[in-house]
């Protein structure tokens, strides 16, 4: 009989840490620039570049994001037309860390998370929930996405926070890559 | 004891509001210095040209402006993009827009912030943007042929960039003499912005709710009390278990 209770205790108790200690887990750098980069570019990393944002741009950020973005430039990488954005959102209280190729098409080729640091939404990082935004294109630049992405159960902010950015990188390589 | 201490503190929690807890600051000396907030009279500031730059907890501060938090200590600032000729050899439009003025780079210990001289944020720089570790010391130094470079030292080594920071390159150590390199290094405070630095300090404290909470979950003792708690918690839970098996096998007997 006690042998039976110390062994469901031990047993709850476990579930209660393995559950705690999943958040984290799941806390961290996933990929580093240059591996995402390698990724987007088949090994043959470009040279970085900025994007100076203009009043227009800026205003364009707020609507996207709802807040003034904190910056005056964005860092990209340019091989022919296609380019790739490393932008931080907040999710909920911290920033993560996101990375969009987008095509010579303007439509997303790829999504990841480089790096997440809180502690709930983490699960905005499985390819089950990236490769959503692979095709996926604005209406205009700027504008929504044309394509309806799903939401991740528990993970609502981070969801938002990855198409926001999603969004933005669409805009920014209309405008930054058309009067080069 | 234990059991008392959380149910009084337990039971204040649940009333904060309505007894305006949260909104009694404490600041006396010995809670302030329990929870590091004391002020810093030695708190080092760093200077890029005529602009400084100090941290407060992890609040960055231009002179006596607030600019943003940082990731870790601050460990060094310093001025760019003065006539060098790298800036105006870039061939990037974009970039050149960048020209306009000189900028100020700011390393904490796991970013580095650009900012304007008027403290525009720029763009901020950690790992995953391609910072190459955990910043050390920054600096700069110009090359023969004029050209400006910032320096950072990090735990895998001396890199530098150019003023615009779009690229980080390894360098052998050897290539920097004290000569040439100019480290930003900490550096007395002006006493009128240490002045207005230790004022806004000197008006934060915790509030009676924040010290409740801390007493509830152990905090105020650090990771050991949290775990001090996590353990009476895990006590609680098999004392109450054994008590209601035992409870259980009385009234078994009883039957019989």
């Amino acid at each position: 009989m006690y042998r039976r209770l110390i062994f469901t205790c031990v047993i709850a108790v476990g579930i209660v840490l393995h559950v705690l200690s999943l958040g984290a887990w799941a806390k961290g750098e996933y990929l580093s620039q240059t591996a995402f980069l390698d990724q987007a570019f088949a090994g043959i990393q470009p040279a970085a570049r900025v994007c100076w944002l203009n009043d227009r741009d800026k205003e364009t950020a707020l609507d996207i994001f709802s807040h003034r973005y904190a910056g005056l430039r964005v860092r990209y990488w340019q091989a022919k037309e296609k380019t790739a954005w490393i932008v931080d959102e907040i999710g909920k209280t911290r920033p993560i860390t996101i990375g969009v190729v987008v095509t010579p098409e303007r439509k997303i080729e790829r999504v990841r998370i480089l790096a997440f640091r809180e502690s709930r939404g983490w699960e905005v990082r499985y390819p089950a929930f990236t490769r959503q935004f692979v095709g996926v294109s604005a209406v205009s630049p700027g504008t929504e996405l044309d394509t309806s992405i799903d939401g991740v159960t528990g993970a609502t902010l981070s969801v938002k926070a990855v198409k926001r950015v999603a969004r933005f990188a669409l805009y920014l390589h209309e405008r930054c890559t058309s009067d080069i | 004891m234990f059991v008392l201490l959380l149910a009084v503190t337990g039971f204040l929690l649940n009333h904060t509001s309505e007894w305006s807890l949260d909104a009694r600051i404490l600041s006396s000396p010995m809670l302030l210095r329990w929870y590091g907030l004391e002020s810093d009279a030695d708190r080092p500031g760093f200077s890029a040209d005529d602009i400084w730059l100090a941290q407060v907890d992890s609040d960055l501060y231009m002179g006596a402006k607030q600019l943003l938090s940082c990731y870790g200590d601050l460990r060094g600032a310093v001025s760019l993009g003065s006539d060098g000729p790298q800036m105006r050899q870039s061939s990037d439009k974009h970039s050149q827009q960048g020209n306009r003025e000189r900028q100020v780079a700011i390393a904490c210990s796991e970013e580095l912030i650009l900012v304007s001289r008027d403290g525009a944020l720029l763009e901020r720089m950690g790992a995953p943007q391609g910072l190459p570790g955990n910043v050390e010391r920054l600096g700069k130094m110009t090359l023969e042929d004029g050209a400006e470079k910032l320096l950072l030292a990090v735990d895998t080594g001396i890199y530098w960039a150019d003023p615009d920071v779009l690229a980080w390159t390894l360098i052998p150590a050897d290539k920097i003499t004290s000569k040439v390199a100019q480290w930003s290094g900490p550096t007395t405070l002006p006493e009128e912005i240490h002045a207005v630095l230790s004022r806004g300090e000197a008006e934060r404290g915790i509030t009676l709710e924040r010290l409740l909470l801390d007493i509830h979950s152990g905090r105020v003792l650090g990771i050991w009390g949290v775990y001090l708690v996590d353990l009476m918690a895990f006590l609680f839970v098999v004392v109450a278990s054994t008590g209601i098996v035992m409870w259980l096998r009385s009234g078994a007997r009883e039957h019989r």
